[in-house]
């Protein structure tokens, strides 16, 4: 288990990265704890422009609640009266799904399609909060998939109860049988270290927002991605080259035994432009862009977007004569996307709660809380209650999480030092109390994840000072050049002891940034590499513009939109790595037309 | 290896490009958009597609499936999805070598589990040069790997001696045949509707548990182009409704059952009437199903199987062993699973009782008055399709072949069909099994019982339905949907829980007596879903056959559900009140 994992979005599923779930190996102790590295100077940091978004009214009750409410009540009546055991917690929740997608290639129209669905999960818990059939068993990790039942989508009360009955009765046998598992394993394995509650006692939510609706028009947006994707007819060094809209509209209805009742939800619209080529060599070469809003209203401008694919055209084609670097370590700088996903995957994935509790895990950092774990200008929180980061909309938001609880901003690291993790409901010692961050993708069982994470820096410079620094650095190491991360499309990480505690970003563009004065250079073929707890302490300046990256970010209970967001992070020292290359040459023949 | 490759390849480049399509290009084909992008590949690709050290293809084709696709699912009377999809499937095959030798037919573990190497969807608007575009990078990477494959199978050959040699592909005389393109064309709220309301029946069923009801209708036209100036365009239709339902007996034995009409014309499917007749249908036989007695102890003796249990019975363990394509090499170590080719060795033995005829005819268009579904004049690699006879008075005869031929027959008979992405394999169109001086059922019932009797069983085994196998092996039969037992005074009772035994390819040998009374068994085995499925008809009478073994099915059982059925137990948690049928 525990590779998780942060990309782009494109497409409206992510299935194939299922298989990355791999299962762990012979145990790997972490590296020894981080040294962080005093500021140079301090200065007060710029006021972060974040706007929380406003609620809306309260709806009425509809058809799903009612159908929810209705076979919870009867399947806790009869349960407790007829289950042995009986169970001590029934929560329901369904995930209404609305999309429109259309994509096209070089001005014809590649793929439209429209789905509405609708699906269940049903968690039945018996034992009690301290010791359930949720227990995860030796040698197993949190999460795991339980499957999710399709659901009516029309608002018919009889054919949505007869579903989610059903579903009950199956999942309340699973969960008799698996708490018998839990109760064995616990009798013939040792006793384990720090034994904690499986299940916290929360307070009822109760809200019911307005059913999320799609908006805007389907048909002038296969309209413009034809349009914007037919710039790509004049770069005939590209392979494939796609522009994608993506209109989504998702509800939320939950029900729970402790009088939880919430129906929230919300739109998210989005164009994504791809473009391949390949280089004399081989390599695979890669850019994107995605554009993320609210609404399709707050979608970028044909003409902007013109120009967007027009830039990605015109990046791939550089990048498929820029040299090929070499394997390298010394100074580099992560633009703030690149250090948003930075921070998301050496920092954010190791403070998920469940991590700290689970055996298999490599528990980075479960006993460090009050100690320094980051330089000390450097505070990180997670905010799912931020809708936007100045005008750009963030994909973690969201009001509730999927266990009901309200969500919450978690100070995760203040200054440098380790105050909290991100909780879903599975309590850890000395934090009784879900966060607000249990998330999981249907089918899923909820776990600790990230929704907006922010890194903050107390000591900031501009942008150019930046650079200088950089170039300072890389003299002083003796170094020809520093290398600038400008844009990258993801990473992943091993969380678990079964695989070297390590990290990798995926590099889309990346200078060298000379020492003596040359102009920079474009390179390409490199993957940025380590082992987190060494590359925090390499962290020496961050500059005053934090940036954004939107994502969805895949790991034990499924994929959830996320966003990352960070100043740009000049470091000491990284590692790259040549990026594995393609053997396949480029195409025999020229395009047709040409 | 490369002195070697060119030696191997030296042979194989044949035709000319400019003169390809000399006698194909009427104007109805090149009205088509299709048509011109896959052609100016194809142009392209034979006369300039050649990497450095490798011979360029011998042979290239380019088949293309443009399908639209409409479905319907629904449940207790609501809808759980639907909608409609659109795709262009196109997969590129190229051939490197020559005919006698060429990268195909060899598996191995770098290129062994590759489908259609090249497979891709192209864009959707009839823009030429956007579609040539994804057709040029399919067809690069198809070469490539074929080019890879033929350099991995050269090496293998290097240290082997194989004793059939055969050519690797036949070369045949080009097939034109271009017909009318089709579209879907469907009022989708009615159907929507129609869902609906069909499994809104279920409403009236309280022992049932769970139930659907799925309408899918696919319409489209496959694409066939190749070098050697084959060009083919026919449209293809498939509807069909599926009814599911699932019960709970007494003692928690789940029991699923499920029925499905299919057809090839929208027209031609029963009426909503006659649907709503089969979903009861289903509900009823699932509630007898749950009441019915549980099948104890082990059967060993006569089994009757009727209607359309005897079609899928030869479509489960005759028509796959029917195939008489030669296998591939395989690299050592590598396993291929699937379909047995016992038939092979058997030609001119007796593989069936001396009354039986089998023959395959993709050319007849109906059996009877019902229209059948393997119906087509040239196959999907540009052969004439013939009448087969594949066994006579129970010798078997022939087998179905493709263009990849083996020894004992060398004759082409137009059976290669293209059931998934991939080289087109041989498979059955419509098959008929015949048995002379057949029986009424009625003189076969009591033959049947005849039997029974002398062989002083307490009851025989009647089964009136198989579960269905879309992907038959002939090596094994699935469970009984529908199983009785007959007592010997003609009483039936219907069973559950009743699993076969083994069954080998013995059986077919093992049948005792047939009927004359042929039942069509339209159905799709499994392929492409863009299609539906590979479209088989099936005609074949009832039979007995002398022994079969049977079992209570396997495996433990739930306990019944503690919670009911929210609609059959309105105002109480409890369960509903018995069955009232």
């Amino acid at each position: 288990m525990n590779i998780t994992k942060i990309s782009a979005r494109y497409g409206l599923a992510c299935a194939v990265c299922f298989s990355l779930l791999v299962s762990a190996t012979p145990a790997q102790r972490r590296p020894a704890g981080a040294n962080p590295r005093p500021p140079l100077v301090a200065t007060v940091p710029p006021a972060t422009v974040a706007v929380k978004e406003p609620l809306p009214p309260t709806a009425a009750e509809s058809t799903v609640i009612k159908a929810l409410k209705e076979e919870l009540t009867r399947a806790q009546d009869v349960l407790s009266n007829k289950g042995d055991p009986p169970p001590y917690f029934i929560g329901y929740q369904v995930t209404d799904v609305q999309v429109t997608l259309a994509s096209a290639s070089f001005g014809a129209l590649r793929s439209t399609n429209g789905l509405s669905q609708r699906t269940l999960d049903v968690d039945v818990r018996v034992g009690n909060y301290d010791f359930d059939n949720t227990r995860p068993l030796r040698g197993e990790g949190a999460g795991g998939y339980a499957g999710a039942v399709a659901l009516p989508v029309e608002d018919d009360l009889d054919a949505l109860k007869s579903e989610i009955w059903l579903r009950t009765d199956a999942r309340y046998r699973e969960a008799v049988e698996r708490l018998s598992r839990a109760q064995t394993n616990r009798a013939v394995t040792v006793k384990e270290a720090e034994p904690s509650a499986d299940f916290s006692r929360e307070k009822a939510n109760t809200a019911l927002y307005e059913p999320a609706k799609l908006a805007g028009d389907n048909k002038i947006w296969t309209e413009r991605v034809k349009e914007v994707s037919a710039l790509f007819k004049a770069y005939p060094e590209l392979l494939n080259a796609e522009v994608t809209f993506q209109n989504e509209a998702t509800t939320k209805y939950l029900v729970n035994t402790e009088g939880s009742v919430l129906q929230h939800g919300g739109t998210a619209a989005r164009i994504v432009i791809t473009a391949t080529s390949k280089a004399d060599d081989g390599m695979e070469l890669f850019r994107y862009e995605v554009f993320d809003a609210r609404t399709p209203d707050g979608l970028p401008s044909l003409d902007a977007l013109k120009q967007a694919a027009e830039k990605i055209a015109r990046d791939v084609t550089a990048l498929k004569k820029a040299p090929v670097v070499e394997p390298y370590t010394g100074p580099a700088i992560l633009s703030g996307r690149a250090a948003g996903v930075f921070f998301h995957e050496i920092f954010g994935h190791r403070i998920e709660g469940q991590r700290q509790k689970n055996e298999e895990e490599g528990n980075t950092f479960t006993k460090q809380v009050g100690q320094p774990i980051l330089p000390r200008f450097i505070s990180v929180y997670d905010d799912p209650t931020l809708a936007k980061m100045g005008e750009t909309d963030l994909g973690g938001f969201y009001l509730y999480d999927d266990e009901g609880v309200k969500a919450q901003r978690v100070t995760v690291a203040e200054k440098g030092i380790l105050r909290n993790f991100l909780l879903s409901r599975s309590p850890l010692p000395n934090f009784p109390l879900s966060n607000g961050h249990g998330r999981r993708s249907p089918g899923y069982s909820a776990v600790g994840r990230q929704g907006n994470l922010i890194v903050e820096s107390n000591y900031t410079v501009p942008k150019a000072k930046l650079r200088q620094m950089l170039i300072a650095e890389a003299r002083r190491q003796k170094k020809p050049f520093g290398l600038f991360f400008e844009e990258v499309s993801g990473g992943f990480t091993f969380t678990g002891r079964g695989t070297p505690q390590s990290f990798q970003i995926t590099p889309l563009v990346v200078y060298r940034v000379y020492a003596d004065g040359r102009p920079d250079e474009l390179v390409r073929g490199v993957d940025l590499i380590g082992t987190p707890l060494t590359a925090f302490s390499k962290i020496i300046a961050a500059s005053d513009q934090p940036e954004v990256f939107n994502g969805i970010c895949g790991a034990e209970s499924g994929w959830v939109p996320v966003s990352a967001t960070s100043p740009a992070l000049l470091l000491q020292q990284i590692e790259i790595q040549k990026k594995p290359k393609s053997s396949e040459l480029r195409p025999i023949l020229p395009p047709p037309g040409n | 290896m490369r002195k070697l490759l060119l030696m191997l390849a030296f042979c194989c480049v044949t035709g000319n490009a400019a003169t390809i399509f000399g006698q194909a290009s009427d104007d109805e084909a090149n009205r088509d958009v299709l048509i011109r992008a896959m052609r100016a590949e194809l142009v392209r690709s034979v006369d300039k597609l050649k990497l450095d050290d490798l011979e360029k293809p011998y042979f290239i084709e380019f088949a293309l499936d443009d399908a639209e696709i409409y479905a319907a699912n629904a449940t207790f009377g609501a809808l759980t999805g639907a909608g409609r999809t659109r795709l262009r499937v196109f997969n590129p095959l190229v051939r490197v070598g020559s005919y006698d030798s060429d990268n195909s037919g060899y598996l191995s573990f770098s290129a062994g589990f590759r489908f259609g190497p090249g497979a891709q969807t192209l864009v959707l608007d009839d823009d030429e040069l956007a579609l040539r575009r994804d057709i040029w990078l399919a067809t690069d990477t198809a070469y490539k790997q074929a080019a890879e494959q033929f350099a991995g199978k050269t090496t293998f050959l290097k240290n082997k001696i194989i004793e059939d040699k055969q050519p690797d592909f036949v070369k045949v005389a080009p097939t034109m045949e271009v017909l009318p393109r089709i579209s879907l064309q469907l009022d989708e709220a009615r159907w929507a509707k129609a869902a609906r309301e069909w499994s809104g029946l279920f409403r009236q069923y309280p022992e049932i548990q769970d139930s659907g009801v799925t309408f899918e209708a696919r319409a489209g036209n496959r694409y066939v182009v190749n070098s050697e100036g084959t060009l083919l365009r026919r449209p293809f239709a498939f509807y069909s409704v599926t009814v599911q339902a699932r019960a709970q007996a007494a003692d928690g034995m789940t029991l699923n059952h499920t029925r499905t009409l299919n057809s090839q014309n929208l027209n031609a499917l029963p009426s909503d009437a006659e649907i709503a007749a089969l979903v009861r249908q289903v509900a009823t036989e699932t509630t007898a199903l749950r009441n019915a007695p549980l099948f104890d102890g082990k059967y060993l003796g006569p089994v009757l199987m009727t209607g359309e249990a005897a079609g899928e019975f030869f479509s489960q363990m005759l028509a796959p062993n029917l195939s008489g394509e030669r296998p591939p090499l395989l690299e050592d170590g590598f396993m291929v699973g699937g379909g047995r080719l016992e038939f092979a060795d058997r030609l001119n033995r007796r593989v069936m009782p001396k009354f039986m005829t089998v023959y395959d005819d993709p050319t007849a268009k109906k059996d009877d008055e019902v229209a059948l579904f393997g119906t087509y004049r040239i196959d999907d690699q540009g052969v004439p399709a013939e009448k087969v006879t594949l066994i006579e008075n129970g010798l078997l005869r022939s087998l179905l072949t493709s263009r990849r031929p083996r020894k004992e027959l060398p004759q082409l008979n137009g059976h290669a069909r293209a059931a998934s992405l991939g080289a087109p394999q041989p498979r059955i169109s419509n098959l008929f099994v015949r048995a002379k001086d057949g029986k009424s059922l009625g003189d076969l019932t009591q033959d049947f019982l005849k039997s029974c009797r002398e062989l002083e069983l307490p009851f025989c085994i009647k089964i009136a339905l198989l579960t269905a196998d879309p992907s038959p092996n002939g090596a094994s039969l699935s469970s009984p949907a529908l199983a009785y037992k007959v007592y010997p005074d003609g009483r039936e009772e219907l069973v559950r829980g009743v699993q076969m035994g083994e069954v080998t390819l013995r059986v077919l040998r093992d049948i005792t007596a047939a009927g004359k009374d042929n039942f069509t068994h339209n159905t799709a085995l499994s392929g492409d879903y863009w299609r539906g499925g590979l479209p088989v008809s099936i005609s074949a009478p009832p039979i007995v056959i002398e022994e079969m073994e049977m079992k209570k099915i396997s495996g433990t059982q739930q306990k019944p559900a503690l919670l009911t059925h929210p609609y059959f137990s309105k105002g109480s948690g409890t369960p509903a009140a018995t069955s009232k049928q």
